[in-house]
């Protein structure tokens, strides 16, 4: 069972309001290691200097979207089993189809509280301690 | 019209500018959200505490708007990432999502304008002050810069937004339509029906 504080997190959303509630979340959760992305191209950046165990990745944004960050994720040898969450809006659950085709681990549709985004990210690296 | 763009008018007997009174008129409710470039819609809403974003894409004549109400009582409502602010977050998001998407996708060609935040009612009072410093918060926090508002006040209003053109109507309520206003707001954040539960009932995994 992962130890929560031992699990380090990408965050990639275009809006920093977004990335504060879900940094904000974690925190409760007991992450502590969480690293943050402004776009998709800032993530990949991202990918390349730090060892990242969990991605949780918005879908709309202005560069790269979530959808191709994910598959370029799952190109590389050293990024492709890296578990990857996609936030998306309630409308948007069509496309979470086409995610799952691209190798998303698990979604979450905003807006999420603690409970679910708990649910969501054990469901992929197994249960928190 | 004055110099921020917007129409304003004072009570309830004033008859629309003509391109206000024509066409389709949706209103938009609390929590709804809607986005349209059609030339002859017009969205409408009536605002207490509550406040709406309308959001133009000024390159593809795209525009919506959203209606919410942060209810939470002082104290978590400090929190800025508590409940009731996550819920005007995810609102602004949804709706700014949706103007991109139908539009050019480029935040630069977006422009906003934020009306409501009204003092209606002693037992809302916090409330308008609290919507009203979220919405600015939330513009700054994401580098936008509201391009009109009509925000505070002692008065509900009525807002029509022309989603097409981006242009604005603010009708200023009269005092018994504003105690309306404040009752039914105050039901609704009684009930604390205005922050949803969390959507979770898709099982894919």
């Amino acid at each position: 069972m992962p130890k929560a504080s031992a699990v380090s997190v990408l965050i990639v959303d275009d809006q920093q309001s977004m990335r504060g509630i879900c940094k904000y979340i974690l925190n409760q959760l007991g992450f502590k290691d969480i690293i943050e992305a402004k776009s998709g191209r800032d993530a990949l950046g991202k990918l390349e200097g730090a060892n990242v165990d969990l991605i949780i990745s918005d879908w709309n944004m202005d560069d790269i979207d979530g959808l191709t960050l994910l598959k370029v994720i799952r190109k590389h040898p050293r990024t492709q089993a890296m578990p990857f969450i996609m936030a998306t809006g309630r409308s948007d659950a069509e496309q979470v189809k086409e995610a799952i085709s691209a190798g998303v681990n698990n979604y979450i549709i905003k807006p999420f509280d603690v409970s679910t985004m708990k649910k969501r990210i054990e469901a992929v690296i197994g249960a928190l301690t | 019209m004055d110099s921020t763009g917007i129409r304003r008018q004072m009570g309830q007997n004033s008859s629309l500018p003509p391109e206000f009174d024509r066409g389709i008129v949706t209103t938009v409710h609390q929590g709804d959200c809607h986005v349209s470039s059609a030339q002859d819609v017009t969205f409408s809403t009536v605002l207490g505490s509550c406040i709406s974003a309308c959001v133009r894409d000024r390159v593809a004549n795209v525009g919506g708007m959203n209606h919410f109400l942060l209810a939470e009582q002082s104290g978590s409502a400090k929190d800025r990432y508590g409940a009731s602010a996550r819920y005007g977050a995810f609102a602004m998001e949804q709706l700014i999502n949706k103007v991109l998407s139908q539009g050019s996708g480029k935040k630069s060609n977006l422009e906003i304008k934020v009306f409501g935040g009204g003092k209606i009612n002693s037992a809302l009072d916090d409330v308008g002050a609290k919507n009203i410093e979220f919405v600015r918060q939330f513009l700054a926090d994401e580098g936008y810069m509201a391009s009109s508002e009509d925000l505070g006040g002692m008065f509900a209003r009525r807002v029509l937004f022309k989603p097409h053109s981006g242009r604005a109507f603010v009708k200023r309520l009269d005092s018994d339509v504003g105690a309306n206003v404040a009752k039914e707001e105050l039901a609704l954040a009684k009930r604390r029906v205005v922050v949803p539960a969390p959507v979770d009932d898709i099982e894919l995994f």
